[in-house]
């Protein structure tokens, strides 16, 4: 590793220590209006991802021309920004005694009796919408709950952040993980596994349609479920106001298998992301726009 | 949600444990496997050297590269595993002895 690239590691991760004690002693009023002011630093300094945002909100038809993008951008930089450091206050507030105080669950009967089976395993598949640390914790509180996530590239700040969102009944699995049935195992022992299905993937990938425009998308949650059976649900948090949220839930999603692997990985990963931006349609500041989610 | 497919069956397929004169045999599957491997882009090793004692991993399956090979193991045998049996497969071998019962040719 270079030395600027590591300085700025070092440095990064350095800030999120910074931040991450002075979640345990800010109050959670003060910390909310700081994260609103770095979103809004972000938005101005990061003149990259300002630019994708706007030009992802462009392409996806969310807004009618350049001031409304700038504004919707702006908006979802802060959202970014109050993710990060609400998470870091929730970790500290949740309990199992309390957390439907903080967060409100929307689900049907079927989805409730889903997620109470312990001896049956659950995929839930989500998106980078309102704070989906949240609803990982929150699903925890329910049944252990194993967080497929991609490693940061930044290892110290990975280190770091991987202490913070992993909690008692929250582990985290890197999706890069070299146990062939490391997913498998933990589905036959009957624990929750959820998985993100709207970044650009570079391999294990289908090309399905987002906002009516080619996305190449993971298939994993498709191959998930079409190797295990095991039932398929969607879960995205909207956050309603400083520290509330409402955690909405989809499906089962039922997919047929007709034998070939590409076109089944496909239609089940289209109806998932049917269901993203079904939800970001509804709540555009609140999605993390900021991705290039259209790369060829 | 928006999909208008049809669980996939489990039931809908050979199951039983007798083995019968239309069962495939051990090297038989052993060279089906071959074939379904070669089509595998992931495969880091000479195919021909796999023996039943190779693990998944060391052939170059990841965590999620071998939700595709399993999937066309299931359609070329015709067979769906449980849970508990796909867990069990670790090693070439583990899958063969899965698969000699249960795979018709």
């Amino acid at each position: 590793m270079t030395w600027p690239r590591e300085l700025r590691y070092r440095l990064e991760a350095g800030a999120a220590r910074t931040l991450l004690v002075g979640a345990g002693i800010i109050p959670p009023r003060c910390l909310i209006a700081f994260a609103r002011w770095a979103g809004w630093l972000a938005f101005h300094l990061w003149r990259e991802r300002r630019r994708i945002a706007i030009e992802n909100l462009r392409a996806a038809g969310l807004a009618p021309d350049e001031a409304t993008a700038h504004e919707l951008a702006l908006e979802s930089f802060r959202t970014f920004c109050l993710m990060v450091v609400e998470t870091l206050v929730v970790r500290q507030k949740l309990t199992p005694e309390n957390w439907q105080q903080f967060v409100t669950l929307h689900w049907s009967e079927e989805i409730r009796g889903l997620l109470g089976r312990r001896d049956q395993g659950l995929i839930i598949a989500s998106a980078h919408l309102g704070n989906w640390e949240v609803a990982a914790r929150a699903a925890s509180m329910i049944r252990p709950l194993v967080y497929v996530h991609r490693p940061l590239s930044n290892p110290h700040l990975q280190r770091l952040t991987y202490g913070t969102r992993a909690g008692a009944n929250l582990r985290l699995v890197s999706s890069l993980d070299r146990d062939p049935f490391r997913f498998l195992e933990m589905l036959a022992r009957g624990e929750l596994v959820a998985l993100m299905v709207d970044q650009h993937a570079g391999d294990q990938r289908v090309q399905v349609q987002f906002f009516n425009r080619p996305a190449w998308t993971t298939k994993s949650v498709a191959m998930l479920h079409l190797l295990t059976r095991v039932p398929l649900i969607a879960a995205f948090a909207i956050r309603t106001g400083p520290l509330r949220y409402e955690v909405h839930f989809a499906g089962p999603v039922q997919a047929r298998r007709t034998g070939n692997r590409d076109q089944d990985a496909r239609d089940l990963t289209q109806a998932l992301t049917d269901e993203v931006e079904r939800i970001v349609r509804q709540y555009p500041t609140q999605y993390m726009w900021g991705h290039r989610r259209w790369k060829p | 949600m928006g999909s208008s497919l049809e669980p996939p069956p489990r039931a809908a397929v050979a199951t039983t444990n007798l083995i019968g004169p239309d069962h495939m045999t051990k090297d038989e599957i052993a060279s089906a496997l071959r074939d379904l491997l070669r089509q595998q882009k992931q495969i880091k090793v000479d195919v021909n050297a796999i023996q039943p004692e190779t693990r998944f991993d060391q052939l170059g399956f990841d965590s999620l590269s071998i939700l595709d090979f399993l999937y066309e193991v299931e359609n070329r045998f015709a067979v769906v595993p449980e849970m508990a049996d796909l867990v069990r497969m670790q090693k070439v071998g583990d899958l063969i002895d899965y698969l000699q019962p249960r795979a018709q040719s």
